[in-house]
């Protein structure tokens, strides 16, 4: 979908109602939080309105909301750094237990119980990445975007968006072995 | 899982083990999975009418403004040059420098429209 710059207010709340759900999920996992997701996203949308005279027709509007909504999360981060609050992350969501998002009738509960350990081990090592890093992944990977479409909304060389997605997926992993292994020796000393 | 346009068998020069390209295929596993989102109910129509509210930034007009401005001037400087050119025939001094300076001033003000035009595509 493209951008039109002389949107009336039914049509502007159209492109909100389509792109919601994206920009939504984009600030979920980009944040690691429920908390604020709601004020963030109007700021994301907002920010879209106030800029729509400066856009090219051409342009695609996922692109713009992605750039928006990966300023607007890092801002978030600044602030919580300032002001040095905990944050109610993904994996302690109660609205949404682990539970409910691994659910596979096909494993047993081991094998659940292993997944979401992983699962919670993931996300938090997920906010632990740099900014750019982290939003390479999740554009690529949750949002399924392609490297081309990624170096837009993120005004990145098409390199520079590979050396992130690489070193932030090793970083990931590498992350995650070190907590399990940290995880098993604690188990192993008691 | 959706594997990299160019998935490498080695990651910064390191071979990968079973046991390292399991761990990375149930990390990516979990990166796939999107989050569980609550949308409030008519929260498009309360940021639509709240954009609507919201005026154009002065900057925004001011910028414009000012492009105009410039465009004209360089337009006046063009057709100064070439009233003025049958005077810069006897070689005066005066008008030799005026035609210069408005020249000068033509250049300045068209090479700033262009890199302003080009700043904004």
């Amino acid at each position: 979908m493209t951008l039109d710059t002389n949107l009336t207010t039914e049509g502007f709340e159209k492109l909100v109602r389509e792109h919601q759900a994206m920009v939504f999920r984009t600030l979920t996992r980009l944040t690691g939080s429920v908390e604020r997701v709601d004020d963030l996203a109007q700021g994301v949308f907002l920010r879209l309105y106030r800029a729509l005279p400066g856009f090219r027709g051409e342009a695609q509007v996922s692109t713009y909301l992605y750039r928006i909504a990966v300023n607007v999360a890092q801002e978030e981060w600044k602030r919580r750094r300032r002001e040095d609050r905990p944050l109610v992350s993904i994996s302690e969501d109660t609205e949404w237990p682990f539970e409910e998002r691994l659910r596979d009738p096909a494993k047993n509960p081991e094998e659940l119980l292993e997944e979401r350990e992983l699962a919670a081990l993931a996300e938090e090592e997920l906010q632990r990445l740099s900014d750019s890093e982290r939003a390479v992944l999740v554009l690529y990977h949750q949002e399924e975007q392609s490297y081309e479409q990624i170096a837009e909304a993120l005004h990145m060389p098409i390199g520079t968006v590979r050396t992130h997605l690489h070193r932030g997926r090793k970083r990931l992993r590498d992350g995650v072995a070190a907590r399990q292994e940290q995880t098993r020796s604690e188990v192993c000393n008691r | 899982m959706q594997p990299l346009e160019d998935e490498p068998r080695m990651i910064d020069g390191e071979a990968m083990t079973a046991q390292m390209r399991k761990l990375d295929a149930q990390v990516v596993e979990v990166l796939e999975r999107k989050p569980r989102v609550v949308i409030p109910e008519g929260f498009a129509a309360r940021v639509a009418s709240q954009a609507s509210t919201l005026r154009m930034p002065a900057s925004m007009r001011a910028t414009r403004f000012g492009v105009t401005a410039v465009a004209v001037c360089a337009v006046l400087s063009a057709a100064a040059m070439l009233v003025l050119a049958p005077r810069t025939v006897s070689h005066d001094m005066f008008w030799m420098a005026l035609q210069w300076m408005l020249c000068g001033q033509f250049c300045a003000l068209t090479a700033w429209l262009a890199l302003s035009r080009h700043e904004t595509e």
